[in-house]
């Protein structure tokens, strides 16, 4: 019997990107997480930005705390190290692994019970730092791992499981990170990979601290009707204030754009960021238009998401602290060692 | 490494210290990507030589060399597992760790004096106190040796110390006696072997304090 020649076959996710990798590569361990869970949709959506972005894994370093969300560092780039630090202390972590070794790309995953309860000190001041970070917050307003209780982002009236509403005032991650200097700030869903994706590029391309607030509902504990962070609420409320495309090489948009509304940002990479406001008088380089613009969704009970405030221009933690651009990593001790003189000269100083 | 508030917080009269240029740090066991590159697989938690220290490789140095730092159960391969002697195999292994580290730290520090049947432990600020104590009551004709605990876990030395006298005192800074319920949880000294002497009044410790502590009970002693 003479065997068939088969037309070569290739599946879509085993295209290539840059670097030769396909998607699948960049895929992780099997997740345990409830079927249907928001968590996994940001994998997903995770592993198409990294693939697009074309990183290389083992210069990543993939950096959680606590809870369902932050299992999500296990389930993509299996090739790349990962931490699953104690709970709410990956922004210190991230803090003391970008000061050793600014030459990775760090990507961290958190949940709304580890950044805005336990975690909100060391969130706000790897902010106030402006790490050069992806942080990624998986929001679905309760304490999942731990069995549903409220967190503190939870919004007034929302509803438990067992009925009961939640009557303390949330903490809405976005309105905190605008305030206290945060220099890239976005929120998404979810359900919505198209505008999700292009977030998380640009996030991880930003040179500073990029804040992404991802309503990702939980299905097991407030997925039900009276919650507000249930597919169903985000999916009738969510208002997208400004559409982000992700541009890998900025020559690529340098013909001028038909369209006035458009604001192109050039990141520091050399790639850029198309940002289209869906109102017209939305600036998303204005710090205050950004704030003011979610408040106002916030009390018509909408969510505002998009790529809502981005200012490429800041300067990160290593410029803040003048470090070399050679990561500390990779000196040598004798260079990094101020020695016997250096002590001798500061005891001499003390006398 | 045993420090305490007074230590940190307040100034101190120190020898002139000094820096040996030829030291470098010793990161132990770390993998580079050539030493990988002879491995079929990186296990990050499998010991290889008994010490309980597995080799470790740094972020960056190659998809071989990457692996997942869980707070859920994982085997010697840092995948998770949920298979108990795997997960054993672990916690095992980190006993070794500990109990292996206890004959690397910082070894106690001694002031002796010939034929002392009394021990004086202690640590951190209450040494100066406690040295000057052991002065006084040797004018008392109450000779002590001191031994300062610098590390945990506790190094055999320690052990060796406190059975080595009929009378011991732990002489520490809070109203519990938490260094001597440690030394009898680690070693397993009996608690009554050793006499506490706990001062938790918020001021530095004196030798006061220690002296009228060691006569009293010496007096009821021999009472
Ligand atoms: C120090 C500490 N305190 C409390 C806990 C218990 N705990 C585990 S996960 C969690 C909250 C997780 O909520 P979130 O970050 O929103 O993650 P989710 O599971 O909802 O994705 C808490 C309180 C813990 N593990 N460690
Ligand atoms: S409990 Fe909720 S957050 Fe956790 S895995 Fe299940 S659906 Fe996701
Ligand atoms: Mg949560």
């Amino acid at each position: 019997m003479t065997s068939i020649v088969k037309p070569p076959v290739r599946h879509p996710s085993l295209r290539t990107n840059t670097l030769g990798l396909t998607l699948r590569d960049y895929e992780g361990v099997m997740s345990t997480l409830c079927a249907g869970c928001g968590h996994d949709s940001v994998t997903a959506a995770l592993v198409q930005a990294a693939w697009e972005l074309a990183l290389e894994p083992h210069r990543a370093a993939k950096m959680s705390g606590i809870g369902c969300s932050s299992k999500t560092t296990a389930y993509f780039m299996k090739q790349s190290h990962g931490f699953n630090s104690v709970h709410g202390r990956m922004p210190s972590v991230t803090t003391g692994a970008a000061a050793a070794n600014r030459g990775l790309t760090y990507i961290g995953i958190s949940g709304d019970g580890d950044s805005l309860s336990i975690g909100i000190g060391q969130l706000a001041h790897a902010i106030r730092r402006n790490v050069d970070m992806l942080y990624v917050i998986e929001n679905n307003g309760v304490y999942g791992l731990t069995k549903g209780q409220f967190s503190a982002s939870a919004d007034v009236g929302s509803t438990s499981k067992r009925g009961e509403a939640n009557e303390m005032s949330p903490i809405d991650p976005v309105l905190l990170a605008l305030s206290i200097g945060a220099t890239f700030v976005a929120r998404s869903f979810s359900g919505d990979k198209k505008q999700l994706v292009p977030i998380l590029k640009a996030g991880i391309a930003h040179k500073g601290f990029a804040l992404v607030d991802v309503i990702s509902p939980c299905v097991t504990f407030n997925d039900h009707d009276g919650s507000t962070k249930s597919y169903l609420y985000t999916r009738e409320h969510e208002v997208e204030a400004v559409h982000a495309h992700y541009v890998p090489v900025l020559s690529e948009i340098s013909l001028p754009d038909s369209d006035d509304a458009v604001r192109v940002v050039a990141m520091h990479d050399g790639s850029a960021v198309r940002l289209r406001p869906t109102a017209t008088d939305y600036d998303p380089t204005d710090r205050t238009s950004a704030e003011a613009h979610v408040r106002a969704c916030q009390d018509r009970g909408e969510i505002a998401t998009g790529l809502l405030f981005v200012d490429e221009k800041s300067r990160d933690m290593h410029e803040l602290l003048k470090t070399p651009d050679r990561p500390l990593i990779d000196i040598p001790f004798e260079q990094l060692c101020p020695g016997s003189a250096a002590l001798e000269a500061l005891m001499d100083g003390h006398r | 490494m045993a420090t305490d508030l007074d230590i940190g917080m307040n100034d101190w009269m120190v020898k002139r210290l000094t820096w040996d240029d030829s030291y470098r740090p010793d990161h132990g066991k770390v993998l580079d990507a050539a030493a990988l590159e002879k491995l079929k697989r990186f296990s990050r938690y499998h010991d290889v030589d008994g010490d309980g220290i597995a080799a470790r490789t740094l972020p960056g140095v190659g998809g071989k060399g990457a692996y997942f730092v869980r707070g859920s159960g994982h085997d010697k391969h840092a995948a998770y597992t949920e298979d108990s002697d795997a997960y054993r195999e672990l916690v095992d292994r980190l006993k070794r760790k500990f109990d292996h580290a206890a004959t690397l730290v910082p070894r106690p520090a001694y002031t002796r004096r010939p034929n002392a049947d009394v021990g004086l432990v202690t640590l951190g600020s209450c040494d100066a106190a406690v040295r000057e104590a052991a002065d006084r009551l040797a004018d008392q004709e109450i000779i002590v040796d001191v031994m300062r605990i610098r590390s945990f876990p506790f190094a055999d030395e320690v052990r060796e110390f406190i059975e080595a006298y009929d009378s011991v005192f732990v002489i520490e800074q809070n109203r519990d006696g938490q260094v001597r319920t440690l030394l009898t949880a680690e070693l397993g000294i009996p608690r009554d072997a050793m006499t506490p002497i706990l001062d938790y009044g918020g001021m530095p410790l004196t030798a006061r304090v220690v002296v009228e502590a060691v006569t009293g009970a010496l007096s009821e002693v021999t009472a």
